[in-house]
This record gives structure tokens, sequence and C-alpha cells, in this order.
């Protein structure tokens, strides 16, 4: 019983400690923000941290206890779809966050073409994801 | 002497096609005449029905209440630069929520996919087998308390992070979410400032007295 308990207060503290973590992460590399200022919805902050919370909950779920949920291809598609969103964003955030584009725009002297800069590193990603999963299709 | 206190935000949005200068600074003046002359002064004209943004230097309205109040004492406040977005009609709300919608989306599978990747690169199911096992000297199912409570911690920590409890705070701090969000526009902000006096340093100075214009 004692032991039990003690598991108890391990799980509970390591996941309050998990998630403060995982989401200043999120937060820090300014997810919400940006898509909050890119669709000019900030009014709505409180929604999108109530459905992160909810996101966070069910996933967590899913993969801890491994619950099966028939929704098919389309189901995963549609998660593979939002994650991927998702994933390309704070990516590109993280490379903001680290300053790695101005410090390399500066250094070389460009004036132009961030835009293809952009595009550039998008298309990078891509490429590197799919040489990743076709490596995986075929073996 | 008269003296005419200036305020500029950083950032307004005017719905009108005619901006007079009472639409963005705060103005205050010993002499109720001047601050009403000063207040209806126009600073420019929206081209219609189309979105804008005007960037306008506190020395720009400086020399323009000189204009109409000639001799008096102009004491600026606040920014010396503002954004002025001129939104001709608001967006229909459909478009709003189908916006909404999408952010939610966005971040419900990824809040989703990124504590299932944390889960699955840490193998916390593996380790709490470990250690129901060294703890209990029973086998676990992968069903006990441990990932029950974890289950139960992780919404919780979140709530506590986030110091919200659906719609009612927990304290009355703004969340760092909100605190973000400002801290987001203010940036968003100075670079659109930034980007201005780069624009106006290229192109020798131009005076210009409507302000630098700006179509999105």
């Amino acid at each position: 019983m004692l032991a039990k308990a003690f598991l108890a207060l391990i799980g509970l503290t390591s996941g309050i400690a998990v998630s403060a973590g995982i989401f200043a992460f999120i937060i820090s590399l300014g997810f919400v923000e940006r898509m909050a200022g890119f669709t000019r919805t900030a009014p709505y902050i409180r929604l999108y941290e109530t459905v992160i919370l909810f996101g966070a909950t069910a996933g967590n779920l899913m993969s801890i206890y491994h619950i099966r949920l028939p929704l098919g291809r389309g189901g995963a598609a549609i998660f593979g779809l939002f994650s991927g969103i998702f994933t390309g964003i704070l990516a590109i955030a993280l490379v903001e966050i680290l300053q790695a584009v101005p410090i390399l725009l500066r250094r070389v002297a460009l004036r132009k073409g961030l835009g293809c800069v952009v595009l550039s590193l998008a298309l990078g990603k891509m490429t590197g994801a799919l040489i990743q999963f076709l490596q995986g299709w075929i073996s | 002497m008269d003296t005419l206190y200036l305020k500029l935000p950083q950032k307004c949005t005017v719905t009108a096609e005619k901006l007079i200068l009472g639409d963005i600074a705060e103005i205050t003046c010993s002499n109720l005449g001047i601050e009403n002359r000063a207040k209806a002064i126009l600073l420019k004209r929206f081209a219609k029905n189309k979105k804008q943004r005007a960037i306008f230097s506190v020395n720009t309205l400086i020399s323009e209440i000189d204009g109409v109040a000639p001799g008096v004492n102009i004491v600026p406040l606040g920014e010396v630069d503002t954004v002025v977005d001129y939104l001709p009609k608001p967006r229909p709300k459909c478009l709003e929520m189908l916006l909404v919608f999408l952010v939610c989306v966005i971040a419900f599978f990824g809040a989703a996919f990124t504590i299932m990747t944390f889960n699955t690169d840490v193998d916390t199911g593996k380790l709490f087998q470990d250690l129901y096992m060294q703890l209990t000297g029973t086998a676990s199912d992968g069903f006990t308390v441990i990932e029950l409570f974890y289950s139960i911690g992780l919404p919780l920590g979140i709530l506590v992070f986030f110091n919200h409890f659906s719609g009612h705070k927990l304290t009355n701090d703004p969340t760092p979410l909100e605190v973000q969000m400002a801290e987001y526009e203010y940036t968003v902000n100075k670079s659109l400032l930034a980007e201005n006096t780069r624009k106006e340093t290229s192109a020798h100075a131009r005076k210009s007295v409507s302000g630098t214009d700006r179509t999105d």
C-alpha cells in the first residue's frame, strides 16, 4: 500500500514537472503568439491554452495506455498533417530563436531574397523528411 | 505661452477613411481652442476600402501642430513613432472563426504530438514498469497507479503553468501566453518602425508630411 502511494506521488509530480517543462518549451519558442499574431486572433489566446491542455492530455493517454482509436487512414492523415504543421512552425521558431538566419544574412551581407531563403529552408526540411521516410518505405 | 502635450501610442487601428490627429494621439493643452484645432488636423486620407498602414514620426506631427497653432510649446510624450493601421471593414465573423478553429486544430494535434514524442523518446512506459517492479515487487501490466497519476499530473501542470482554469484565472497575473503575446506585438511594431527608418534613410530622408505608405 505504501509502495502504491509512493508510486502515485512519483507519477503525479513527474507528470506536473514534465508538462511544465514541455509547455515552457513550446511557449518560449512562441508557437501560440506567432499563430495568433499571424491570424490576428489574439483575443482567443485563452482558448488556445485550453486546446493545448486537451491535446496534451489526449496525446498522453494515447501514448501511455495505447488506447485504440479506429479512425482509419483519414484520421492518421489528419494527425500527420497537423502535427507536421506544428513541428514545422516549431522548427522554424527554433531557427529564429537561435538567430541563425539574421546572423547568416549579415555575414554574407544579403539584403534581398529573404523570401527565397525561407522557402529553401522549408523545401530542405521537406526533402529531409521525405528521404528519411522513403528509406523506411522501401526497406 | 500655452503648452500642448502630445502623447503617441505605439500602434493604433482606425476605421475612418479620414485620419485626424485626435484619432491617434492624446492631446492636452491649457488652451482649449488650440487643443481642438490640433485634434482636428487632417493627417491623411486613406484610399477607400483597402487595408493600409501609415507610420508617423512625432516630428511630422509637431510641424503639423505648429502650422495650426504657431508658437505653442509642444511637449511630446510616449512614443516617437506610431504605426496606424487602417482597416476599412471588420473581418467577417465566419472567417475569424475558421482561423481560430484552424489554430485550435494545429495546437491540439501539436500538443498531443509533442507529449507523445516525449513519452516515446524517454520510454516513459518502460520506466514506469521498472519503477513499479522495483517498488512493489510485482510485475506491472501497464495500467497501474503511476500511469494514472502521471496522466492526472500532466494536465494539472499545464493548468498551473498557464494559470487558468477554463476561463477563470488561478491568480490575477496575466498568463505566460498573454505576456508573450504582448511582447510579440511590441517586437513586431519595433521591426515595422525599423524597416520604415531603413527605407527613409535609403531615400535620403525624404520628408513627407503624409507619412510613409505601406499597403498590406
